[in-house]
C-alpha cells in the first residue's frame, strides 16, 4: 500500500545550522506515527516539511499523489484548512475569539456560513466532552483545556493528517495524557492519521510505531541505506 | 550477560591469554567484582568444550596460564546473536546494557544500532502498556504507568549514552 | 466571495478584543480617524459654507457701479461702512423713494428716519461693555433685527437705518437701487493668507496620518503572531491581508461615526466661531456630498493603506511572522529629493521676486513640510554615531537606534512636523503683529477724516479740538481743493487751508505765524480752483500772496501733488466755494487706548454719518484668531503625538520585556536599563526638534516674505512651541512610562517566559 505521506530525502538549513540532513518520513492512512529525538535534532523542521510549512532545501515530500513543493501557497493553505490538522505546543489559539469560535475557525476559513461551522464545532465539542468551555476565550482555559480544544480544532474540518508538535510540551503529566488520550482516541475513530513529534518516550508510546530523527537524520533513513 | 559471552566478545578483537581476559574483564565488566581463577578456568573450559573458542598455542610451561585462546567462527557467530538481540527491559537493564554498548564498541560494532534496537524493544514495550493501560481500570493504569516511569528512565538513558558514544569509544580503544 | 466575507468579518471581530492592550489598540486609532474624519468633513462643507455665504452676500449687493438708476420705485442708500475691534461694520443708510422701494435682504420694512434695523452681534456689542462708543457711530433708534438672510454670517455687524437727509446726497454721498443683488466684484483675498492656510492644513492634517498610523500599529506585533495562528489554520497569506484589512475597518468604521459626531459637535458650535472676520451659520456648514463620500472613502483608504504599509517587509507565515530585516541603508539623496523639489518651488519667494506665484508658493510650503517625514530616520542614526557612547545605557539605547532608526522615529516625525509647523507660523505671526502699530510711511497719521461740506477757519478749530478730546490723540484739521492744471499733464496740486499746527502735519517749513502762505513746488504766479465734478474744469483763480516761502509736502501726499498752495487763512476769494472735502488728521501717541479707534469713529459719525473715516494703521490684529486657532490645533496635536510617541515606546518596551528583565536578573541597575529606554525616546526627539527648529526658521521665512512682512524672529515664538512640545513629551513619559519600565524590569517578567 502506497502511504499517504511520503517524505523523502529532506535536507534544510537555517543559515549555518543543519536542521536535517536527509530525513525521511512515510506515513500511511489511519498510522499514528511518532517521531523522536533529542532537541534540536530537526524532529519539528522535519513536521514542519512534511506539513508543507517550510520547503526543504532539498528532498521531495508527497502527499496523496501531489508534491507539496510544487504547491503555491493558496493550495499548500487550502490543504492545511481541509487536509491537514495542527496541534503544538502552545500559542495556536487566538486569544481574542472563544473556544468554540476558534474550533470552527478552519470552517469559517474555507467559506461554511457561521451557522454551519459553529455547529459542527459544537457537535464535535460536545463528543470531545468540551462543551462547558465553548464561551469561554483561550486566556480562561488551563494548559490541558486549551490543548483539548486545539485538537478539537485540528479534528474539525475531518482532516486526514493531524500533525501534532509537542502536544504536551507545556502541560503536566496528567493532562499531557488526557490530551493524548483524546488526541489519539478521536484522531483513530475519525481514521486520521497521526504524527506525532516528542521527545517524551511515554508520549510517543501513543503511536502505533515510532522514528527517531538524531543530527537530521531519520532512522527510517538509516534502515534504508 | 555471561562471564562466557563476555570473554567471546574479549577475543573476537585477538587471542588472548588466560590471564589476559581476566584483566581485560575485570576492567571493562567487572566493576567493583574482579573475577577468580577459577571462575576464568571453568568458563574456558564451557567454551572449549562447546567450540565457541579454540587453543591455538601454549608458550613455555605447560598450564592454563599460558594457553593461547582463539574465537571460532561458531563463537563470532554467538557474540552477534547477543548483540542483536535486545534485552527484555527490566529495571536491571542498565548494566547489561552497558556491557552490551562496551562489547559493540570493543568488537567495531555499530554501538548506536544496539542502541536503536533496545529503543524500539522498549517503545514496543511501552506501546503495549499504554494500550493495556487505555482499556484497563484505575488500577492497571497505576501498574502500567509504574513500568512506564522506568521504561522512560532507560530510554532516557539510552538517549544520554547514545550522545557520549563517541567519547566512550575513545576510552576504550585507548 | 463567501470566505472573503468570513475573512473580513473574522477581522472585524478580533478587532473588539478582551484584553485591555488590544481595546487601548482599537480606542487609540479610532480618536486618530475619528479626529482625521471630522477635520475632513469639515474641510469638505468650506466650498458650501464659502457659497452659501457668498450667495447672500450677493443677495444684499447694492453696488450699481458708474451705472446711474433713474428715480422710480427705487430706494436711495449711502454706505458708511466701519469698523468696530476687529469687527467691520457694514452700514447702509437708506431712504425710499417710494413705497415699492426695494426691501434689503432679512429686512421686513423700511426704517423710518432716524431708526435701524441692526445684527444680533451688533446688538450685542451695542449692548455690550463700551457699547456707548459704539452707539456713537450709530446713533439709531433699534426697531428691528436683520434676519440671517441678510446677514453673511452670525457674527457680522450690520444695520441699515433710516436716513432721510440721503436724499440731498444723491451723486455725491448716496445712491438709488431699484433691486437687491448687483453683481459683486470679490476682493482678491490677501497675498500670503491662502499659504497660511495651506500651512495650517498640512501642519494639522499630516500629524493626524501619521497619528493613526501610530495607533494602527500599536500592538500590531500581537496582531501578527494572531495571524500566524490563524495561517497555521489553513489562511494564505491573502487571506490574513484581508483579516488584516477587516480589523482596520473597525476603527475607521468607528473612527468615522465619531468623526462625523465631533464635526456635527463643531457645526453646533460653528456660529462661535470666526477666522478672517468670517462667521458662519451652523446651517451654512454642511459637506459637499461628492466630498462626504470622497471623505469616507479616503479614510477607509488611508486606514486600509497604512495597515497594507505595516505588512512591509513582514512575512505572516504559519510558523511566525519574519521581518525581513534589511540592513539600514542612510543613503541620503532620495531623501533630499523632495526637499529640492520644494526649493525649487519656493525660489521665487526665495530670491525676492516681485509677485510670486501663490500657488506655487502654496506647494512648495507643503512639500516642504512633507519633506522632513524621510529625513528624520537619517537623522537619528547620526545623531546616535556621533554622540559619545559613554555609558552603558546609552550602548544599550545607541544600538537599537541605528539598528531599527524608522521604528524609532514613526512617532517623532509627528511632533517634528507639527512642531516646524508651529514655529514657521508663531514666528510670522509675531512678525506681523510687530508691524502693525506703523503706518507704513512714517510722516502719515494714523487714521482720516475727510468730510464734504463747507468750512470756516473757526469750525475746522473745534473740529481738531473734538478729536484731540480722545486721549492721546493729536489732530488737525485742514480744507483741500483740488487745483485745474493743464490737462494733459499728470501734474496735481492742492490748496490747503489750516491753522499752522495743522499745516505742520501736512508739510515742512521754516516758521509759520497766522497769515502766511507756502509754496509747494511751482504753481506759477496764480492757482486755478478745479470746480469740475468728475472731469476737471476751471474754476476761481486765485493769486499767489508775495510773501510766500517755500514748503515740502510730507508723507504719501509728497508722491503724490507735485504743486500747490498752504495757507493759514481762508482768503475772502475762497470762502464761498466748499472744498473738495475738510480733513482731520489724527495721530495717536504710544499711549493711546486700544479703544481710541472706536472713539474716533465715533466722533467722526457725529460730525457726519457720510464723512469718510480711514484707518491707516489696523485697528486690531489681523492673526489674533488665527493663532488661537494655531495654539488649539498645535496643542492637541503635540498632545496627540505625545500619547502616540508613548503607544510606540510602551509596544516597544512590551516586545522588549523579555530581554530587559534578563538585564535586570544579571544584575544590570534598574537605572541604566531605565535611561536606555528614556535615551530611546528622548535622543531621536531631541534631533527631530533641531531639525524643527532649522526647517521652522527657514519657513517662517518664506510666509513671512509671502505675507510681505520683513524678516525678524522672535526667540519667544521660535522656543515657545518647541518648549512646549518637549515638555509635553517629558510629562507623558516620565509620568507614564517610568512606571511601566520599572514593572518590565522586574525578573518577575522572566516567570512568563
Amino acid at each position: 500500500m502506497n502511504p499517504l505521506l511520503d517524505a523523502e530525502g529532506l535536507h534544510k538549513a537555517y543559515g549555518p545550522t543543519t536542521a536535517l540532513a536527509g530525513a525521511d518520513l512515510r506515513v500511511h492512512a489511519g498510522e499514528i506515527v511518532s517521531v523522536m529525538g533529542p532537541s534540536g535534532s530537526g524532529k519539528s523542521t522535519l513536521l514542519h516539511c512534511a506539513a508543507g510549512l517550510t520547503r526543504p532545501d532539498a528532498g521531495h515530500v508527497g502527499y496523496d499523489g501531489q508534491e507539496l513543493s510544487s504547491l503555491n501557497d493558496v493550495k499548500r493553505s487550502a490543504l492545511r484548512r481541509r487536509e491537514f490538522g495542527f496541534v503544538f505546543q502552545f500559542g495556536q489559539l487566538v486569544p481574542e475569539l472563544t473556544a468554540l469560535q476558534n474550533v470552527a475557525l478552519p470552517l469559517r476559513l474555507d467559506g461554511v456560513s457561521r451557522r454551519t461551522a459553529e455547529r459542527r464545532a459544537t457537535g464535535l465539542m460536545d463528543r470531545l466532552g468540551l462543551a462547558d468551555k465553548a464561551r469561554s476565550r483561550p486566556g480562561e482555559l488551563s494548559g490541558g483545556q486549551q490543548q483539548r480544544v486545539a485538537v478539537a480544532r485540528a479534528l474539525v474540518t475531518g482532516p486526514r493528517v493531524i500533525f501534532a508538535d509537542e502536544p504536551t510540551g507545556a502541560l503536566d503529566s496528567v493532562s499531557g495524557e488526557q490530551v493524548m488520550e483524546m488526541l489519539t482516541r478521536s484522531a483513530r475513530e475519525a481514521g486520521a492519521a497521526v504524527v506525532l513529534v516528542t521527545h517524551d518516550a511515554r508520549v510517543a508510546a501513543y503511536a502505533d510505531r515510532g522514528i527517531v530523527v538524531r543530527d537530521g537524520r531519520s532512522t527510517e533513513r538509516m534502515a534504508a541505506r | 550477560m555471561t562471564i562466557a559471552t563476555a570473554f567471546l566478545a574479549l577475543l573476537e578483537g585477538r587471542p588472548q591469554h588466560g590471564y589476559d581476559l581476566k584483566r581485560a574483564y575485570d576492567e571493562h565488566f567487572g566493576g567493583d567484582r574482579p573475577l577468580h581463577y577459577g571462575q576464568v578456568y571453568t568458563t574456558l573450559a564451557k567454551l572449549l568444550r562447546n567450540g565457541l573458542v579454540s587453543v591455538d598455542g601454549v608458550e613455555g610451561d605447560a598450564g592454563p596460564d599460558r594457553k593461547r585462546y582463539t574465537i571460532t567462527e561458531a563463537g563470532v557467530t554467538d557474540v552477534r546473536r547477543w548483540l542483536d538481540e535486545p534485552e527484555k527491559p527490566d529495571q536491571y537493564l542498565q548494566s547489561a546494557l552497558y556491557a552490551k554498548v562496551v562489547g559493540a564498541l570493543l568488537t567495531g560494532r555499530s554501538a548506536a544500532a544496539v542502541l536503536d534496537v533496545q529503543r524500539e524493544e522498549h517503545l514496543v514495550a511501552m506501546r503495549e502498556l499504554t494500550r493495556r493501560k487505555q482499556s484497563g481500570d484505575l488500577a492497571d493504569r497505576i501498574i502500567c504507568d509504574h513500568a512506564l516511569f522506568h521504561l522512560d528512565a532507560d530510554l532516557r538513558w539510552l538517549e544520554h549514552t547514545a550522545t557520549l558514544l563517541d567519547e566512550l569509544a575513545e576510552r576504550i580503544g585507548r | 466571495m463567501r470566505r472573503v466575507v468570513a475573512e473580513l468579518a473574522l477581522g472585524i471581530r478580533l478587532a473588539f478584543p478582551s484584553g485591555r492592550h488590544g481595546w487601548l489598540r482599537t480606542a487609540m486609532a479610532s480618536a486618530g480617524v475619528a479626529i482625521g474624519a471630522a477635520a475632513l468633513l469639515l474641510g469638505a462643507s468650506v466650498p458650501v459654507m464659502l457659497d452659501a455665504r457668498q450667495d447672500r452676500m450677493l443677495q444684499r449687493d447694492d453696488s450699481v457701479g458708474l451705472h446711474e438708476v433713474p428715480p422710480g420705485q427705487t430706494l436711495i442708500v449711502a454706505s458708511v461702512d466701519s469698523q468696530w475691534g476687529s469687527n467691520a461694520v457694514r452700514g447702509r443708510l437708506i431712504w425710499p423713494e417710494s413705497p415699492a422701494a426695494p426691501l434689503p435682504p432679512g429686512v421686513p420694512a423700511i426704517p423710518g428716519d432716524q431708526q435701524m434695523y441692526a445684527s444680533p452681534a451688533l446688538q450685542a456689542a451695542l449692548a455690550g461693555p463700551d457699547g456707548d462708543t459704539l452707539r456713537r457711530q450709530m446713533p439709531y433708534e433699534v426697531v428691528g433685527t436683520i434676519a440671517p438672510a441678510g446677514l453673511s454670517g452670525p457674527h457680522e455687524f450690520a444695520y441699515y437705518a433710516g436716513y432721510k437727509r440721503a436724499e440731498a446726497l444723491v451723486g455725491v454721498n448716496s445712491w438709488r437701487v431699484d433691486r437687491f443683488g448687483y453683481s459683486l466684484d470679490d476682493g482678491e483675498p490677501r497675498q500670503g493668507t491662502y499659504v497660511v492656510v495651506a500651512t495650517m492644513l498640512a501642519t494639522l492634517l499630516l500629524p493626524i496620518a501619521i497619528f493613526i498610523g501610530a495607533a494602527l500599529r500599536f500592538g500590531a506585533d500581537t496582531r501578527d503572531r494572531r495571524l500566524a495562528a490563524i495561517r497555521l489554520v489553513g489562511a494564505d497569506s491573502r487571506a490574513v491581508l484581508r483579516i488584516a484589512l477587516g480589523e482596520s475597518l473597525v476603527p475607521a468604521g468607528l473612527g468615522l461615526a465619531a468623526g462625523t459626531v465631533l464635526y456635527l459637535l463643531v457645526r453646533s458650535r460653528s456660529a462661535d466661531l470666526r477666522l478672517f472676520d468670517v462667521s458662519v451659520f451652523p446651517a451654512d456648514i454642511s459637506p459637499v456630498p461628492v466630498l462626504a463620500l470622497l471623505v469616507v472613502a479616503i479614510v477607509l483608504a488611508l486606514s486600509a493603506g497604512l495597515t497594507l504599509l505595516g505588512f512591509r517587509g513582514v512575512a505572516v507565515e504559519p510558523l511566525g511572522v519574519f521581518r525581513r530585516s534589511t540592513t539600514w541603508n542612510g543613503r541620503l539623496w532620495w531623501r533630499l529629493l523632495p526637499l529640492a523639489a520644494s526649493l525649487w518651488l519656493l525660489r521665487p519667494v526665495l530670491t525676492g521676486a516681485s509677485n510670486p506665484d501663490e500657488e506655487r508658493a502654496g506647494i512648495g510650503v507643503v512639500l516642504a513640510v512633507l519633506a522632513l517625514i524621510p529625513l528624520v530616520p537619517y537623522l537619528v542614526p547620526l545623531a546616535a554615531r556621533v554622540l559619545p557612547s559613554g555609558s552603558a545605557a546609552w550602548q544599550l539605547a545607541s544600538q537599537q537606534l541605528r539598528q531599527n532608526p524608522a521604528a524609532s522615529t514613526r512617532a517623532v516625525t509627528g511632533i517634528v512636523v507639527a512642531v516646524t509647523g508651529a514655529i514657521a507660523l508663531h514666528a510670522t505671526f509675531g512678525a506681523a503683529s510687530a508691524r502693525r502699530e506703523v503706518p507704513d510711511n512714517p510722516a502719515d497719521p494714523a487714521y482720516i477724516l475727510q468730510a464734504p461740506g463747507p468750512q470756516t477757519d473757526a469750525a475746522m478749530r473745534a473740529r481738531t479740538a473734538r478729536f484731540e478730546s480722545v486721549d492721546g490723540i493729536r489732530a488737525g484739521t485742514v480744507a483741500k481743493y483740488g487745483l485745474y492744471g493743464s490737462p494733459t499733464s499728470y501734474a496735481s496740486g492742492h490748496l490747503v487751508i489750516g491753522d499752522c499746527e495743522s499745516l505742520r502735519q501736512v508739510a515742512t517749513f521754516d516758521r509759520c505765524a497766522a497769515g502766511d502762505a507756502f509754496v509747494v513746488g511751482d504753481p506759477g504766479r496764480s492757482i486755478t480752483l478745479d470746480a469740475g465734478k468728475l472731469d476737471p474744469a476751471p474754476g476761481r483763480k486765485l493769486p499767489i500772496p508775495s510773501g510766500a516761502r517755500p514748503a515740502r509736502l510730507v508723507g504719501t501726499d509728497a508722491q503724490n501733488v507735485t504743486f500747490g498752495l498752504l495757507l493759514t487763512s481762508t482768503p475772502a476769494a475762497v470762502a464761498g466755494v466748499r472744498p473738495w472735502f475738510v480733513e482731520t488728521r489724527m495721530f495717536a501717541s504710544e499711549d493711546a487706548p486700544a479703544t481710541a479707534a472706536g472713539q474716533l469713529r465715533g466722533v467722526a459719525a457725529e460730525i457726519d454719518p457720510l464723512a469718510m473715516f480711514t484707518a491707516i494703521v489696523p485697528e486690531y490684529d489681523k492673526y489674533a484668531s488665527l493663532r488661537v486657532a494655531l495654539n488649539l490645533g498645535s496643542a492637541v496635536i503635540l498632545l496627540m503625538m505625545g500619547v502616540g510617541l508613548l503607544l510606540d515606546v510602551a509596544s516597544r518596551l512590551h516586545d522588549r520585556r523579555r530581554l530587559l528583565g534578563v538585564l535586570a536578573a544579571v544584575g544590570a541597575r534598574r537605572s541604566t536599563v531605565i535611561w536606555s529606554v528614556l535615551l530611546q525616546a528622548f535622543v531621536p526627539l531631541l534631533a527631530g526638534l533641531a531639525l524643527a527648529i532649522g526647517a521652522g526658521i527657514g519657513l517662517g521665512a518664506v510666509l513671512m516674505r509671502l505675507s510681505q512682512v520683513p524678516v525678524t524672529f522672535d526667540a519667544a515664538a521660535v522656543l515657545a512651541p518647541v518648549a512646549v512640545g518637549s515638555a509635553l513629551v517629558l510629562a507623558t513619559t516620565v509620568g507614564v512610562l517610568l512606571p511601566a519600565a520599572r514593572r518590565v524590569t522586574s525578573t518577575e517578567q522572566l516567570r512568563y517566559e
